[in-house]
């Protein structure tokens, strides 16, 4: 049996090539068909052939010149082409037939965040968030625009809200790189942190008793809270560790995992530069013990 | 106990080989709900599980081979295009904060441990309903079309799930669920009865006549009768469309037939 209700379902567990199959297929039965065309033009281009795309998209538009989302499909092949003018006409042309299409917005704010416009991308993401506020590809892109252009606060938001609507996506990833971006601009904002000196200083002292796989553990146990965020400017907001007994701030917990982690490989980069602060504690300890610590 | 196969099953099996190009491989396992149950061999498996109960009765026979049914009917799809529903904590997580204040509602008869404990079997137990039961009956139609030989066994088998299903239907039962859960299974008991009832000239519904569910439940097996289209894209198709029909769509999702976890092929 060959039925579009099967191709999408196919389409939708990202079954890709069966989809286009029965598609193909189907177009040769009914070649002047909505959404057909629309369907496998779209699923060329998530097949990487986005010429393909263009091409079955433009009958689309050809056939139903009034079908806003197979105007904002073909800007995405188009931009998928590196045809942005093109691209633009096309989103442009969708929010003509319909002002509020959300993917329209969230491909035209794409678009103008790609040309470094990140004022007018707000603009739109904004607008195409409001209207779609599940949509992770958006937040991010908010996420990001705000971050280019310099509002830190809105883009950590952004961020996070795009990490809460599905952690497993590869968006959720680039989302949780910004965010320790963020993460390390707010660090080192107000320069060199005697505070997280301390706690390093702190760690160090901690850790002297412990075997290499109790940091271990420790510094994996942060790294994974990590993952939802530390908020290390907050010395009111309190954590706790399974491995470890305690409540801690952001920043102290932050601090141990940068010590954990010199004391497991130096050479690892944890994403935060506390090396100043790191290497001023290591004197300070070093003075303090002659020996230095040991690591079991 | 081994399993004392009757005809028609040796040729049933002999057509999963010639289907399939692998075997079943029968093992005892006795903890199984019911007598037995089936795992389908994936790429990498040598042949196709059934696992089955040590203590079991003649109706062995009509369950092994409606487990051979699903097999012939998902093998019959082009192998890119098998779609197998599937569901995990985000679904789960989604679906309960759906029926959030139906739970809450339920500490009133239940303790906040009972009502964790209960939480899996009916999540579990609407999933396995709603993705099941189309297919299901295609499966027996097919059966007493094909093989009037395991008939009186069918019927035996058939009478026990009826029974199964009318246990929901109880005051006790009613009281214990969340009603979008109740309504949803019991509507759909209702319509997999009434359809295969009529197929096998039977009244497994008499129960359901003066109950809540007989409107929605009707509904549904008229659309089921009208739309069915007797294949695996069908198969699914249907279970979209039953969960679609009962508000259950996000409840779980599809994904290849080979996408199984990697311990899948474990017994």
């Amino acid at each position: 049996m060959k039925n579009i209700d099967y191709a999408l379902m196919l389409l939708r567990s990202n079954k890709l090539d069966a989809a286009r199959e029965i598609l193909e297929e189907l177009l040769a039965g009914d070649p002047g068909n909505q959404d057909i065309l629309y369907n496998l033009g779209m699923c060329y281009t998530e097949l990487g052939d986005p010429e393909k795309a263009v091409e079955t998209l433009s009958q689309c538009v050809r056939y139903y010149p009034h079908y806003a989302n197979a105007h904002v499909a073909l800007g995405f092949a188009h931009s998928r082409l590196d045809h942005d003018e093109k691209a633009g006409e096309h989103f442009q042309r969708a929010l003509e037939i319909d002002p509020s299409n959300p993917y329209a917005l969230r491909n035209l704010g794409g678009l103008c965040a790609k040309e470094g416009d990140f004022e007018k991308a707000i603009q739109c993401l904004e607008k195409s968030f409001s209207i779609n506020p599940d949509d992770q590809q958006t937040a991010y892109g908010l996420g990001y625009s705000y971050f280019q252009a310099g509002k830190i606060g809105e883009a950590d938001k952004y961020l996070e809200a795009a990490i809460r609507l599905n952690e497993s996506t590869r968006i959720a990833d680039l989302a949780k790189g910004l965010r320790r971006e963020i993460a390390q601009i707010a660090l080192k904002g107000k320069g060199f942190r005697a505070d997280a000196m301390f706690y390093c200083l702190s760690a160090l002292e901690s850790f002297k008793g412990k075997t290499l796989e109790q940091v271990r553990q420790v510094a994996f146990e942060i790294g994974m809270v990590g993952r939802q965020g530390l908020d290390i400017n907050n010395p009111d907001k309190k954590y706790t560790l399974d491995s470890m007994a305690g409540s801690f701030t952001g920043l102290q917990l932050v601090s141990y995992m940068y010590v954990g982690f010199k004391m497991i490989d130096p050479d690892l980069d944890i994403g935060l530069d506390l090396s100043e602060e790191y290497e001023q504690a290591l004197g300070m300890f070093g003075k303090g013990k002659r020996h230095g610590y040991t690591i079991h | 106990m081994d399993i004392r196969f009757i005809d028609p099953v040796p040729s049933v099996l002999e057509g999963v080989k010639e289907a399939t190009g692998k075997g079943i491989e029968f093992i005892p396992k006795d903890d199984l709900k019911t007598f037995a149950a089936l795992k389908m061999a994936r790429k990498g498996m040598p042949s196709h599980l059934i696992f089955y109960k040590r203590e079991h009765n003649e109706i062995i026979n009509h369950l092994i081979v409606h487990e051979c049914g699903h097999i012939f009917r998902i093998f019959r799809c082009q192998e890119n295009q098998r779609l197998v529903p599937f569901t995990d904590q985000q679904f789960k997580y989604k679906a309960l904060k759906q029926i959030e204040p139906e739970i809450y509602a339920l500490a009133r008869v239940l303790s906040e441990d009972q009502i964790g404990h209960v939480i899996n079997l009916w999540f579990e137990g609407l999933i396995r309903q709603v993705t099941n039961l189309p297919p299901d009956l295609m499966i027996e139609r097919w059966i007493y079309n094909s093989f009037p030989a395991l008939r009186p066994l069918q019927l035996q088998s058939l009478r026990k799930q009826q029974e199964e299903s009318v246990a929901g239907l109880s005051e006790t039962v009613h009281r214990m669920t969340p009603p979008t859960i109740l309504f949803a299974s019991n509507v759909m008991n209702y319509a997999f009865l009434r359809i295969l009832g009529l197929h096998v000239g039977q009244n497994f519904i008499r129960e359901y006549g003066t109950t809540e569910y007989l409107g929605k439940g009707k509904e549904l097996a008229a659309l089921t009768e009208k739309d069915y289209d007797d294949s695996h894209e069908g198969d699914n198709l249907m279970i979209t469309r039953w969960a679609s029909f009962l508000g259950i769509s996000d409840w779980f999702g599809w994904r290849g037939f080979e996408d199984v976890p990697p311990d899948y092929a474990a017994v």
